[in-house]
C-alpha cells in the first residue's frame, strides 16, 4: 500500500538474511526450461511473505493442473531487503541471471520506484501487488509503451484517501460526534504524507478541527508524556499516524489507559499478527487498511486461499496480509494471460492481462473484483484516470468492484471486524471500556 | 507540572539502571562494551520466553533473565575481553560484532517482528494528567533498590571497595592482594546481571525487537560521557538531567526533539568538560 | 642456614631487554636493608620483581618458600608488604578505604592493623575520611606506608620512601620504619638514591648499577669505602 514503510530492518548487515538470500540464489541456479516466476520483496517481512507466499500458493495449484503453456512453473526469490539499492540489484538479478518470465513483486513503495527504470529497461510483466503508489499510475497514464508491463493490483492510494474522508465525516463527525482531534504522528516521510491527507482533505471536508499535532520520534521509548500533552490539548479524539514500532505506541495507549478515542493510520494492526505481537495489549485501536483486510468476512475462493495458506504456513504471517490475496488471485490471472497470448511477450501478453476480470462474490452480490481499469476510464469520483491499477470502487453500494480500503478495529477481547463501510462492515466503530463517553 | 515530575522521575530511574552496568565496565574494567545493548536486549527476550512463553511467574523469569545476563557477562570477558585485553580497539569492535550477532541470533530463535511484552503488574493509577503504570512504578522501585543495594555494596564490602580500586589503580590494586581478574570477572559478572534486568524493564517499556539494542545501548554511552566514569551518584544524576530533560522536550517543546538535547548536551560537555560533570580528573 | 628472604640470580625483562642481571642478595629476618642506586639503575624493577609484577628468572624465596610463579595478590598473602615509589594509592577514595583495600588478604586483622597504622601516623588519624587527591606527598606516604601493613607483612619493601620530601617528613618516616622493626620485628627493604639516609635506618647496603650489584657491605664497612663516597655522597 503506498506511502506505508515498514522498517523492519534497521541493521542493513543481517547475516541470517545474507545466507537465506545465497541460498536461495543457489537454488534458483539448478532451475531448468520451466515457466521462471520471480519473485522481488523482503524476505524477512510480513509484507514479503505474504505476497511470495500468495505466489506460491498460486503456483502450486497452477503446477498440480498441468502448468502453464505446457511447462511447470518455477519460482526464483530475490530479497529486496526492503532497501532500494538492494531492490535494484534484486530486479537485475531476476532480469539477467535468472532471465525470468514474469515477476511478482511485494516490494514497499520506494524500492519499486527504485526497479522501476529497470522495469522499463527489460520490459519484463511485473505485477506489484503492495505498492500502491498514485505516481507509478500516472507514470503509465503519461509513458504507456514504457511502462505497459506494468500492473498494481492494489487501489491506488488516491482511490484509498478519497474513500477515508467519508469515513471522517460518516462515522468520526455523525455517528461519534467529535469535532476535534488532536494527531499524534511519527516523524517519518510516511507520517507527513498521512498529516497532509487529514489536515488538508479529511479534517476539512468532515468538519473536525485540528487542534495539535504532536510529532514523535519513532525510536520514542515512553508515550506516557505525549498520551497526556494530548489528553491535555481538550481534542475529542486522538488521530494517531504510525507506521514504525506500531505495537509500542498501540500498546502503550492500552497499558496507559488513556482517556480519549483513538483511531488513525496504524500498521501493525493491519496484520493478524498484531494480537500476539502486543501480547495482548492492542484493544480499542482502529485503521484505515487495504483489503482484503483482516476480520474482513471473504469470498469462498479467497477462504480457501487461507485455508491452504494456514495448512502450509506454521510461521508468521498466520494470515496472509492482503497483497498476499492479490498475489494469489493476480499471479492466476497473469498465467491465464500467458496462455492465451501463447506467452509472455508484451504486447500480446499486456492486451490479454488487460482484459483479465475476476468477480468474486458472497451470497450472491459481488465482494471482490480482480479486474483492471481502461486505459482511458474515467473514475467518476477522482475525475483520473487508473490504467494497469486495479478496479476499485469508492462510492455505495460499490457494486462495480470492492472499496479500495475498509477501516477495521481490534476490540478487547483480541477479535477484529471491518466497521466501515457498511456493506462490508460486521462489527462497530467503538470506544475502549476505559474511555469516558 | 506535577506530571512532568512524575515521568521525569519514572523515565530517569530506568535510564539510571541501563547506564549503571555500562559504567561499572567502562570504569573497572575500562572497556567500551559496545554489546552492552545486546545483553538488555537478549534479557528481554529470555524474559518473554521463560514468563510469557512458558507462564513462569514474573519474578523467576526477571530472576532467570539476570542470571543468564550474568552468564552473558562473564562468558564474554573470558571469552573475547581477556585474550583481547592488550588491544583496546580490538576489544570494541568485537563487542559490536558480537551485537549484530546476537542480534542475528534473536531473528533465528524469535523472528524478526517485534513483540510487546505483558506488564508485570497490570492496572494504572491517575495522578493529575498523568497516567502511571504499575508496571513502571514496579519497574522505577525496583531501579531504586538495585541502585541503592549497588551503591553500599560497592562502598561497604570489600569486594565493592576492591572495584572502585581496579578502576582507580590496577597496580596499586594488585599489591594490596587484590586479584584483578577476578575482580573484573565479578564486574562483568554483575553488569550482565544488571543489564539483564534492565532489559526486562525497558521492554516492558516498550517492546522486544531484534533492533531494540541501540537505543538502550545510546543511553548507556551519553549519560557516561556526560557523566563522567567512575561514579554510581554521577551516574544517577546524569540519568536524571537526561530522563527529566526527555521529558520537558517532549510535553513542553517538540517530542520530535526528543533526543536531540541529549545529544547536544553531549556535545557541550565533550567541549567544555571533557572527563564528565562528576568524573575524574586522570592524576 | 636459610636467611629469611633468599635472592637468587635474579634477572627481570621488559620485553626482550634486560633490566636486571642476576641480582643476588639475602636479608635476615627482622634486618634493614637498602638497596642505592641513581635513577634508573633498575631498584624499582627489582622491588617490582619481588611483587611478581615483571617477567623474572632467578629464584626468591621468603623463609624457604619460592615465590616464582605465584600471583602478586598471593605474594601479598605470603606476608610481602609493597609499598611503590608512586604510591599508586586510589586517588578517589578516603584515606581510611584507602586502608581498607590494603586488608583485602587480612581481614580478620582490621581492627588491630588500623590500631598499629593510626598509632604509628596520628595524622592519617585525623585525616581518616580526606580523599587522598588532595593529600600532600608525605601525607600519601604514610598512606601508601599503612596500606602495606594492613595485609600483616613479615617483609615491608619500600621504594625510595624519602623522594621529593621535606627533611622532617624524611625523618618521621625514618623513625616510623625503625619502630617497625624493632615493635614487630618486621624485616625492611628500602631503595635510596641518598645514600646518607640509607645509612642512618639499614644495616647493610647493596648498590646497584645497570642492574647489577657493584657493591655491598655492611654500613661500617661502606661509610668510607671511597667508590661510594664518589658516587653517592658527591652532593
Amino acid at each position: 500500500m503506498a506511502l506505508i514503510l515498514i522498517m523492519e530492518d534497521l541493521m542493513k548487515f543481517n547475516f541470517i538474511k545474507v545466507v537465506a538470500t545465497m541460498a536461495s540464489f543457489m537454488l534458483a541456479a539448478t532451475a531448468s526450461a520451466d515457466i521462471k516466476v520471480g519473485f522481488i520483496g523482503s524476505l524477512s517481512s510480513d509484507t514479503g511473505l505474504s505476497t511470495l507466499r500468495g505466489a506460491e500458493i498460486a503456483i502450486d495449484e497452477l503446477n498440480a493442473s498441468g502448468g502453464v503453456l505446457g511447462h511447470q512453473i518455477k519460482l526464483v526469490t530475490a530479497d529486496t531487503r526492503q532497501d532500494v539499492t538492494e531492490g535494484v540489484k534484486a530486479y537485475e538479478y531476476l532480469a539477467e541471471t535468472e532471465e525470468v518470465d514474469f515477476i511478482i513483486s511485494g516490494s514497499i513503495d520506494d524500492v519499486s520506484l527504485g526497479w522501476l527504470p529497470r522495469m522499463q529497461e527489460y520490459q519484463i510483466p511485473t505485477l506489484d501487488t503492495w505498492t500502491s503508489y498514485i505516481g507509478i499510475i500516472d507514470m503509465l497514464v503519461e509513458d504507456y509503451d514504457s511502462m505497459k508491463p506494468y500492473f498494481m493490483n492494489i487501489a491506488s492510494d488516491e482511490a484509498l484517501a478519497t474513500l477515508y474522508i467519508d469515513f471522517g465525516k460518516d462515522v468520526l463527525v455523525d455517528q461519534m460526534g467529535w469535532k476535534s482531534t488532536v494527531i499524534l504522528q511519527e516523524d517519518t516521510a510516511f507520517g507527513g504524507a498521512i498529516h497532509g491527507l487529514i489536515s488538508q482533505a479529511m479534517a476539512p471536508v468532515a468538519g473536525i478541527e485540528v487542534v495539535e499535532t504532536i510529532v514523535y520520534d519513532v525510536a520514542t521509548v515512553d508515550f506516557a508524556p505525549l498520551y497526556s500533552r494530548a489528553v491535555a490539548s481538550g481534542a475529542d479524539f486522538i488521530y494517531l499516524i504510525s507506521s514504525v514500532n506500531s505495537q509500542v505506541v498501540s500498546s502503550q495507549y492500552v497499558k496507559l489507559q488513556v482517556p480519549l478515542g483513538m483511531t488513525g493510520v496504524n500498521v501493525a494492526p493491519m496484520g493478524q499478527d498484531y494480537w500476539a505481537d502486543t501480547g495482548g495489549m492492542g484493544g480499542g485501536m482502529s485503521t484505515l487498511t487495504p483489503i482484503p483486510a483482516v476480520g474482513m468476512k471473504l469470498d469462498p475462493a479467497s477462504q480457501a486461499f487461507v485455508d491452504t495458506y494456514q495448512a502450509k504456513y506454521t510461521s508468521r504471517p498466520i494470515v496472509p496480509h492482503f497483497n498476499g490475496f492479490n498475489a494469489y488471485h493476480g499471479l492466476k490471472q497473469a498465467m491465464a494471460a500467458a496462455e492465451e497470448a501463447g506467452g509472455f511477450n508484451n504486447t500480446t501478453w499486456v492486451t490479454a492481462m488487460e482484459k483479465q476480470d475476476l468477480i468474486l462474490e458472497l451470497d450472491g452480490e459481488l465482494w471482490l473484483r480482480y479486474g483492471w481499469w481502461g486505459n482511458d476510464e474515467i473514475e467518476p469520483r477522482t475525475g483520473r484516470k487508473y490504467p494497469h491499477n486495479l478496479r476499485f470502487d469508492i462510492t455505495e453500494p460499490f457494486d462495480d468492484g470492492a472499496p479500495s480500503m475498509v477501516v477495521i478495529q481490534w476490540y478487547e477481547d483480541g477479535t477484529n471486524a471491518v466497521v466501515y463501510p457498511d456493506k462490508y462492515a460486521n462489527g462497530k466503530f467503538t470506544l475502549p471500556s476505559w474511555v469516558k463517553k | 507540572m506535577l506530571e512532568i515530575i512524575i515521568q521525569g522521575v519514572l523515565l530517569s530511574g530506568l535510564y539510571a539502571l541501563i547506564a549503571v552496568g555500562f559504567t561499572l565496565i567502562f570504569s573497572v574494567g575500562r572497556v567500551l562494551n559496545l554489546a552492552y545493548g545486546a545483553y538488555i536486549m537478549v534479557a528481554g527476550y529470555i524474559y518473554f520466553y521463560f514468563s510469557q512463553l512458558l507462564g513462569l511467574p514474573p519474578i523467576a523469569g526477571l530472576l532467570l533473565a539476570g542470571i543468564l545476563g550474568a552468564c552473558m557477562g562473564l562468558l564474554k570477558y573470558n571469552l573475547i575481553v581477556k585474550p583481547l585485553k592488550a588491544d583496546h580497539i580490538a576489544v570494541e569492535i568485537s563487542t559490536l560484532i558480537l551485537a549484530v550477532v546476537l542480534q542475528s541470533a534473536v531473528i533465528l530463535c524469535f523472528g524478526n517482528s517485534a513483540k510487546i511484552l505483558l506488564p508485570i503488574i497490570p492496572g494504572v493509577i491517575h495522578i493529575g494528567n498523568a497516567t502511571v503504570t504499575y508496571n513502571v512504578l514496579v519497574a522505577t522501585i525496583a531501579s531504586w533498590l538495585i541502585l541503592i543495594g549497588l551503591y553500599l555494596f560497592i562502598k561497604r564490602t570489600h569486594v565493592g571497595r576492591a572495584m572502585m580500586a581496579v578502576s582507580m589503580d590496577t597496580k596499586g590494586a594488585s599489591i594490596s592482594g587484590v586479584d584483578i581478574d577476578k575482580i573484573n570477572m565479578i564486574t562483568w559478572g554483575i553488569s550482565g546481571f544488571l543489564g539483564a534486568i534492565a532489559g526486562v524493564f525497558f521492554a516492558s517499556y516498550t517492546q522486544l525487537s531484534p533492533t531494540m539494542w541501540v537505543a538502550p545501548l545510546i543511553i548507556a554511552i551519553a549519560i557516561v560521557i556526560v557523566g563522567g566514569i567512575g561514579s554510581i551518584i554521577g551516574t544517577l544524576v546524569v540519568a536524571h538531567i537526561i530522563g527529566f530533560m526527555e521529558i520537558i522536550s517532549v510535553a513542553l517543546i517538540s517530542p520530535q526533539l526528543r533526543g536531540v538535547f541529549t545529544m547536544l548536551l553531549i556535545i557541550l560537555v565533550l567541549v567544555i568538560r571533557p572527563k564528565g560533570l562528576f568524573g575524574r580528573e586522570e592524576l | 642456614m636459610m636467611d629469611f628472604l633468599e635472592i637468587d640470580k635474579l634477572s627481570a625483562f621488559y620485553g626482550k631487554a634486560k633490566a636486571l642481571h642476576e641480582v643476588s642478595l639475602t636479608v635476615k629476618q627482622g634486618e634493614i636493608i637498602a638497596i642505592i642506586g641513581a635513577n634508573g639503575a633498575g631498584k624499582s624493577t627489582f622491588l617490582d620483581s619481588i611483587m611478581g609484577l615483571t617477567k623474572t628468572e632467578g629464584d626468591i624465596r621468603l623463609e624457604g618458600q619460592s615465590l616464582i610463579g605465584r600471583s602478586t595478590p598471593q605474594i601479598v598473602e605470603s606476608g610481602v608488604g609493597y609499598a611503590p615509589e608512586r604510591f599508586n594509592l586510589f586517588p578517589y577514595m578516603s584515606v581510611y578505604d584507602n586502608l581498607l583495600v590494603g586488608a583485602f588478604t587480612a581481614r580478620t586483622d582490621i581492627e588491630k592493623n588500623i590500631k598499629v597504622v593510626e598509632n604509628l601516623f596520628p595524622r592519617l588519624k585525623e585525616r581518616r575520611n580526606q580523599e587522598t587527591h588532595t593529600q600532600s606527598g608525605g601525607e600519601r606516604q604514610m598512606v601508601s606506608l599503612g596500606r602495606a601493613l594492613m595485609s600483616s607483612p613479615r617483609l615491608l619493601i619500600v621504594d625510595e620512601p624519602t623522594i621529593g620530601l621535606a627533611p622532617k617528613i624524611c625523618i618521621e618516616i625514618a623513625s616510623v620504619l625503625k619502630r617497625l622493626r624493632d615493635e614487630f620485628n618486621t624485616t625492611i627493604v628500602i631503595t635510596e638514591q641518598n645514600a646518607n639516609f640509607a645509612m642512618t635506618l639499614a644495616e647493610r647496603l647493596y648498590v646497584l648499577e645497570s642492574g647489577s650489584i657493584k657493591i655491598q657491605g655492611s654500613v661500617e664497612e661502606l661509610k668510607n669505602d671511597p667508590q661510594l663516597t664518589e658516587a653517592y655522597f658527591g652532593h
